[in-house]
């Protein structure tokens, strides 16, 4: 291994094009890269491709890569569900589904980290789908900052890259794409029915998804304390 | 939220076709997902919540695609929406 690598990083991982593309970037920089992939017990299904795309890694870069797959049942009910209907009242919008599931697989991830030592973490997220709520710049920049104040750095290396450049990185080195539908390829990652009922006026009818960067904000920053209060019961 | 012409595609005209079918799309996905629910809710309580959740929120949604809020229909202007 060349000088000035690092040993190990870890990315949260679906098996979609910007994840994949995510994790072929890591391994430049790093000797091994952990892929952490979560289920939130509620209409999230098909991690069997995400298990698929992990064994077509594996099979291009032996030794490179190891894969984590958990449930993050409880804490997403701790920091979603719990207050679900109050927050729907208080936000008027259904962002905070995908916006707490995010969260619990964030917390989750930095206690991953500390269990194992590792002190990089990272995910797919991408300006081009900064429609999506955990992909905005706002909550990009809070979850840097939730992984800082556990000593972890949180890396971002595929946000700058258009999806038609990462869909030519992986086509050109023999990966599945999956089935084009609409501006998306489908069958290549797990699904989730609530994300999909969230995007859908999205999809069908170019309406912009109900949320904004000062709501996300106080959401993100309400449920801190939670997910410092789990931390904090694993010791951390 | 970039107003109702932020993110990629947010804000663009559609016709008058893609509405109605996804109108007819819309309206059969959240009737197949709450049936589930209310099936599964009956067995399993903790997605009772969910269940409710789900009613309350495609009535607000349903509501919101009839009035047309944030969708803008064959070229027309960007309708903004006032509950933003």
């Amino acid at each position: 291994m060349g000088a000035g690598r690092r040993k190990s990083v870890a990315l949260m991982f679906s098996g979609g094009v910007d994840s994949t593309v995510a994790a072929i970037e890591l391994l430049s920089d790093f000797d091994q890269v952990h892929l952490l992939t979560f289920r939130n017990g509620y209409g999230h299904y098909g991690f069997g491709r995400t298990r698929r795309r992990f064994a077509e890694l594996q099979a291009r870069h032996p030794g490179r890569f190891v894969h984590f797959e958990a449930s993050i049942r409880d804490l997403f009910e701790r920091i979603c569900l719990s207050t679900l209907s109050e927050d729907y009242a208080r936000f008027g919008s259904a962002f905070m589904w995908c916006m707490g599931c995010k969260l619990a697989m964030h917390a989750r991830s930095i206690a991953y980290c500390r269990d194992n030592g590792i002190g990089h973490m990272s995910d797919g997220s991408a300006a081009d789908s900064d429609e999506m709520v955990e992909q905005m710049l706002l909550s990009v920049s809070m979850v840097h900052w939730l992984y800082a104040d556990y000593g972890i750095e949180y890396l971002v290396p595929v946000y700058g890259i258009t999806r038609d450049e990462k869909r030519k990185r992986l086509r050109e080195q023999g990966f599945f794409l999956g089935i084009p539908v609409l501006d998306r390829y489908l069958g290549i990652q797990p699904s989730c029915i609530p994300g999909e009922l969230y995007y859908l006026p999205y999809i069908l009818f170019n309406k912009a998804p109900g949320h904004d960067e000062e709501t996300v904000a106080r959401y993100i920053s309400g449920k801190r304390p939670v997910i410092d209060a789990y931390l904090a019961g694993r010791g951390f | 939220m970039a107003g109702c012409c932020g993110g990629k595609n947010a804000g663009r005209p559609i016709s008058r076709r893609r509405y109605a079918l996804g109108m007819a799309f819309l309206a059969a996905y959240h009737a197949a997902v709450q049936a589930a629910l209310s099936g599964v809710g009956m067995a399993i309580p903790r997605f009772r919540p969910v269940r409710d959740f789900h009613r309350k929120y495609f009535a607000h949604l349903w509501r919101e695609a009839l009035r047309k809020e944030g969708i803008a229909l064959d070229g027309g202007d960007c309708p903004v929406d006032p509950h933003r």
